[in-house]
Formats: structure tokens, C-alpha cells, sequence
């Protein structure tokens, strides 16, 4: 260290230093005598470790439970292929051979979408006697649309109901479900061989053939 | 005839907790103390660095009452934080950060809120009357990034090293920084005597 630096180091350090104020001792024990009483350290308890795989384990249901939601929205449009249509009043021959397959279903209320139209598979007057009482999980399709708007437009008369029949039903509400589009101008359905009925509700002026 | 006037005296209250007993414990002992709630180890610990933190913010800051504030605040955010001091450096050099902190903080606010145009010119004229420039006028003109190196070694006492951990730089910047700040002060003080 040169002379001059020396000097500015032993002339800073001379005159650098001051004292604290007589009373900032006395004002900072205050306040930390006022602050709230501290607990000791510890180690993270069984709460703690257990507090996010909780969080965890719920975020993962609740994915789950979306996922097996949106498989089930799509698993009407993926059967497609074996489908008969019976809108042109064709009988669905598969339905009979498909009558053993499938789990079988807690019955559930009467379908009913959203925008109002009483579907068959519920008492109805409009379809008498030929209507029927669809027993099992129902899908709306509708529902569907209404709640996902957002992304997939709005809701409107070309939406289509799935709905999962009990095996033992299957047959019986096929054949008279069949029996009610024949009569219906708003109304094409098809059945599948996996106990799937897609409703599909057409405006009158649309209606395919 | 003369009377006798009874000044009242500034009363220092002294913290009962603070007894003295933990006088001759270590740093660390007192902070772990400290962490676990004692006060009387935590206002040992005041005691001994008051001083030497009231030093680094005043001069940091160039202000009384700022670097007052600076201590007060850090001291009281070092009892806050004081569970979480995980002890990989030291004591004192925890505390110094926290402070010099504080005065960055306050040099920022300072920045953001100009003082009024009157007062920065009874500043000037008061300079310009007195006409001269002591040395901690000098360190308070110098740039920051120098002066808090300046402070750290030359005035608080801490060496390269410590110096270089409580501002985050190596050792060699910190050296260069001094050695700057030591020529820059030379330069203003040739400048006072040449008047």
C-alpha cells in the first residue's frame, strides 16, 4: 500500500467511525420485547409431510376424474363404425347380439337436456306408449356443449345424447326406441354394439334421411 | 447569586432481560440463543455491533437519521429472521448485510423522492462558503459501488474477505475497488490542499 493510500486508510478509519445513538438500544429492545413470542425451531411434523402428498393425491383425483369425464363425452363419437342408423327406420339388427355385453348400471333419473327437450327414454307424452324409461348412466351431450361453449360453440338443435343401457335393457328399449325415431321428425338414433344409444337431435327443416 | 437548574436527565431504560451474563459468550452462542427467543442474548448482541452497524449506514448513507433508521429496521428484521440464520457465515457479517441492505434501500428511496430544489441549494451555498472538502465529504461523493468497499475495510475494519462475503464479490474486485476508492480520495484531498 502506497504513502497517500496509508494515509487515506488511518484518516478514514480516525474519522469514519461513529457511535449509535444512546437510545437506539433501548427503542429496538422495545420492539422486540413487543413483538409476538417466538416458538423454537422444530422439525417438520408428521402434519406437515403429510399436509402435500394430501394436496397432491386431490389435484390427481380430480384430473382423473375429468379425464375419465371427457372419455366418456368422447367414447360416443369414436364407435361410429358399428353403428346402425335407425332414422331412416332401419331395425338395429346389432343391438341383438349385443345384448349380454356390458357392465351394468345404476338406475338414474330420466335424461333431460338442457335446452329444454324431453328426450326418449322418458315418459313423454309426445311418444305415448312407445316411449320408454332409460335406465343407466346417461351422457348429455348437450349438457355438454352448454357447459364447454366456450370451445366448442354454442349449443344448438344438432346435439346428441349418449346413453349407456343396461345389457338386460338393451334389447327391449332398442327396438322400441327404434320404433319411436320412426315417428319423430326431430329424432335420428343409433345404436351400437357396447350398450351405447346416441340420440341425435336434428331440427325438423335438417332432418338427415 | 446563582441558581441551580435541574436539567431533566434523557432517561436510557435498560431491558430487564438484559443482565448481563451472556457477556463473554461467543457470537454464535448468542445467536443460537437468540434463535431459540432469548432476548438478553440477542441485545448482547446489539451491544456489541451497534456501533460498528450505526458506522457502515451512516457512511453508506450520509445521513443521521437515515442510517439510524437502517440500523433500527435491521436489527429488528435480524430478530425476525434470526430461526432462520442457518450459520455458514458469520455472525457479523449476517448482520452487516442486513443493514447494508437497509441503506440500499434507503439511498433508492432517497433517489426516487429528490429533496426540494430550496434545500439542495442552502447545501451548495453552505460548501461554497465554507470552502473545503474533508475527506468524508469526499467518501460521501464517491461512487457507491467504491464507497461501501471503502467502508467495509477502511472504516468499519473488516478485511478483503469479509468484505468480499458481505458484498458478494471476489476478493481480487474488492482489492481493486479499495484501491480506486483510496486513489479517488487522494485525488479530492491533493485537490483541498492545492487550494
Amino acid at each position: 500500500m502506497s504513502e497517500p493510500h496509508e494515509e487515506i486508510a488511518r484518516r478514514l478509519t480516525e474519522l469514519g467511525r461513529a457511535e449509535a445513538p444512546p437510545d437506539l438500544r433501548g427503542e429496538v429492545m422495545a420492539q422486540v420485547a413487543a413483538e409476538p413470542r417466538r416458538r423454537q425451531r422444530r422439525s417438520p411434523g408428521f402434519g406437515a409431510l403429510v399436509r402435500p402428498a394430501t394436496r397432491i393425491a386431490l389435484v390427481a383425483s380430480v384430473v382423473l376424474a375429468a379425464g375419465v369425464g371427457i372419455a366418456h363425452l368422447g367414447g360416443g363419437g369414436s364407435t361410429s363404425s358399428p353403428m346402425v342408423s335407425t332414422g331412416s327406420g332401419v331395425i338395429p339388427a346389432a343391438a341383438e347380439s349385443s345384448t349380454d355385453k356390458g357392465p351394468a348400471y345404476a338406475p338414474s333419473t330420466p335424461a333431460k337436456s338442457t335446452t329444454g327437450t324431453q328426450l326418449v327414454g322418458s315418459r313423454d307424452a309426445r311418444y305415448g306408449a312407445s316411449s320408454v324409461q332409460v335406465r343407466g348412466l346417461v351422457i348429455d351431450r348437450v349438457t355438454a356443449r352448454s357447459i364447454l361453449g366456450r370451445y366448442f360453440g354454442r349449443p344448438d338443435a344438432h346435439g346428441y345424447i349418449v346413453a349407456r343401457v343396461p345389457a338386460e335393457d338393451f334389447r327391449s328399449f332398442g327396438f322400441r326406441l327404434a320404433a319411436s325415431a320412426l315417428r319423430s321428425d326431430s329424432l335420428s338414433v343409433t345404436l351400437d354394439d357396447r350398450q351405447f344409444v346416441r340420440i341425435l337431435l336434428v331440427a325438423a327443416r335438417d332432418r338427415r334421411h | 447569586m446563582t441558581q441551580a437548574i435541574a436539567l431533566p436527565l434523557p432517561r436510557v431504560a435498560r431491558p430487564s432481560a438484559y443482565d448481563g451474563r451472556v457477556r463473554n459468550q461467543s457470537d454464535e452462542a448468542l445467536g443460537r440463543r437468540a434463535a431459540g427467543g432469548d432476548p438478553a442474548a440477542f441485545e448482547e448482541l446489539v451491544v456489541r455491533y451497534q456501533d460498528r452497524l450505526y458506522t457502515l449506514a451512516l457512511r453508506v448513507t450520509g445521513s443521521d437519521a437515515d442510517a439510524r433508521d437502517c440500523v433500527q429496521e435491521g436489527l429488528i428484521s435480524a430478530w425476525r429472521a434470526m430461526p432462520r440464520f442457518r450459520g455458514d457465515a458469520r455472525f457479523s457479517t449476517w448482520m452487516y448485510r442486513i443493514v447494508l441492505r437497509k441503506a440500499y434501500d434507503s439511498i433508492d428511496r432517497r433517489r426516487r423522492t429528490p429533496e426540494p430544489v430550496e434545500e439542495l441549494h442552502a447545501v451548495a451555498a453552505v460548501v461554497s462558503e465554507a470552502d473545503r472538502i474533508d475527506l468524508l465529504d469526499a467518501l460521501a461523493a464517491l461512487e457507491l459501488d467504491f464507497r461501501v468497499v471503502a467502508v467495509a475495510c477502511d472504516v468499519v475494519g473488516m478485511s478483503m474477505e469479509e468484505a468480499g462475503r458481505l458484498l458478494d464479490l471476489p476478493p481480487g474486485t474488492v482489492k481493486s475497488r479499495l484501491h480506486r476508492a483510496r486513489a479517488r480520495l487522494a485525488e479530492s484531498l491533493d485537490r483541498e490542499r492545492a487550494r
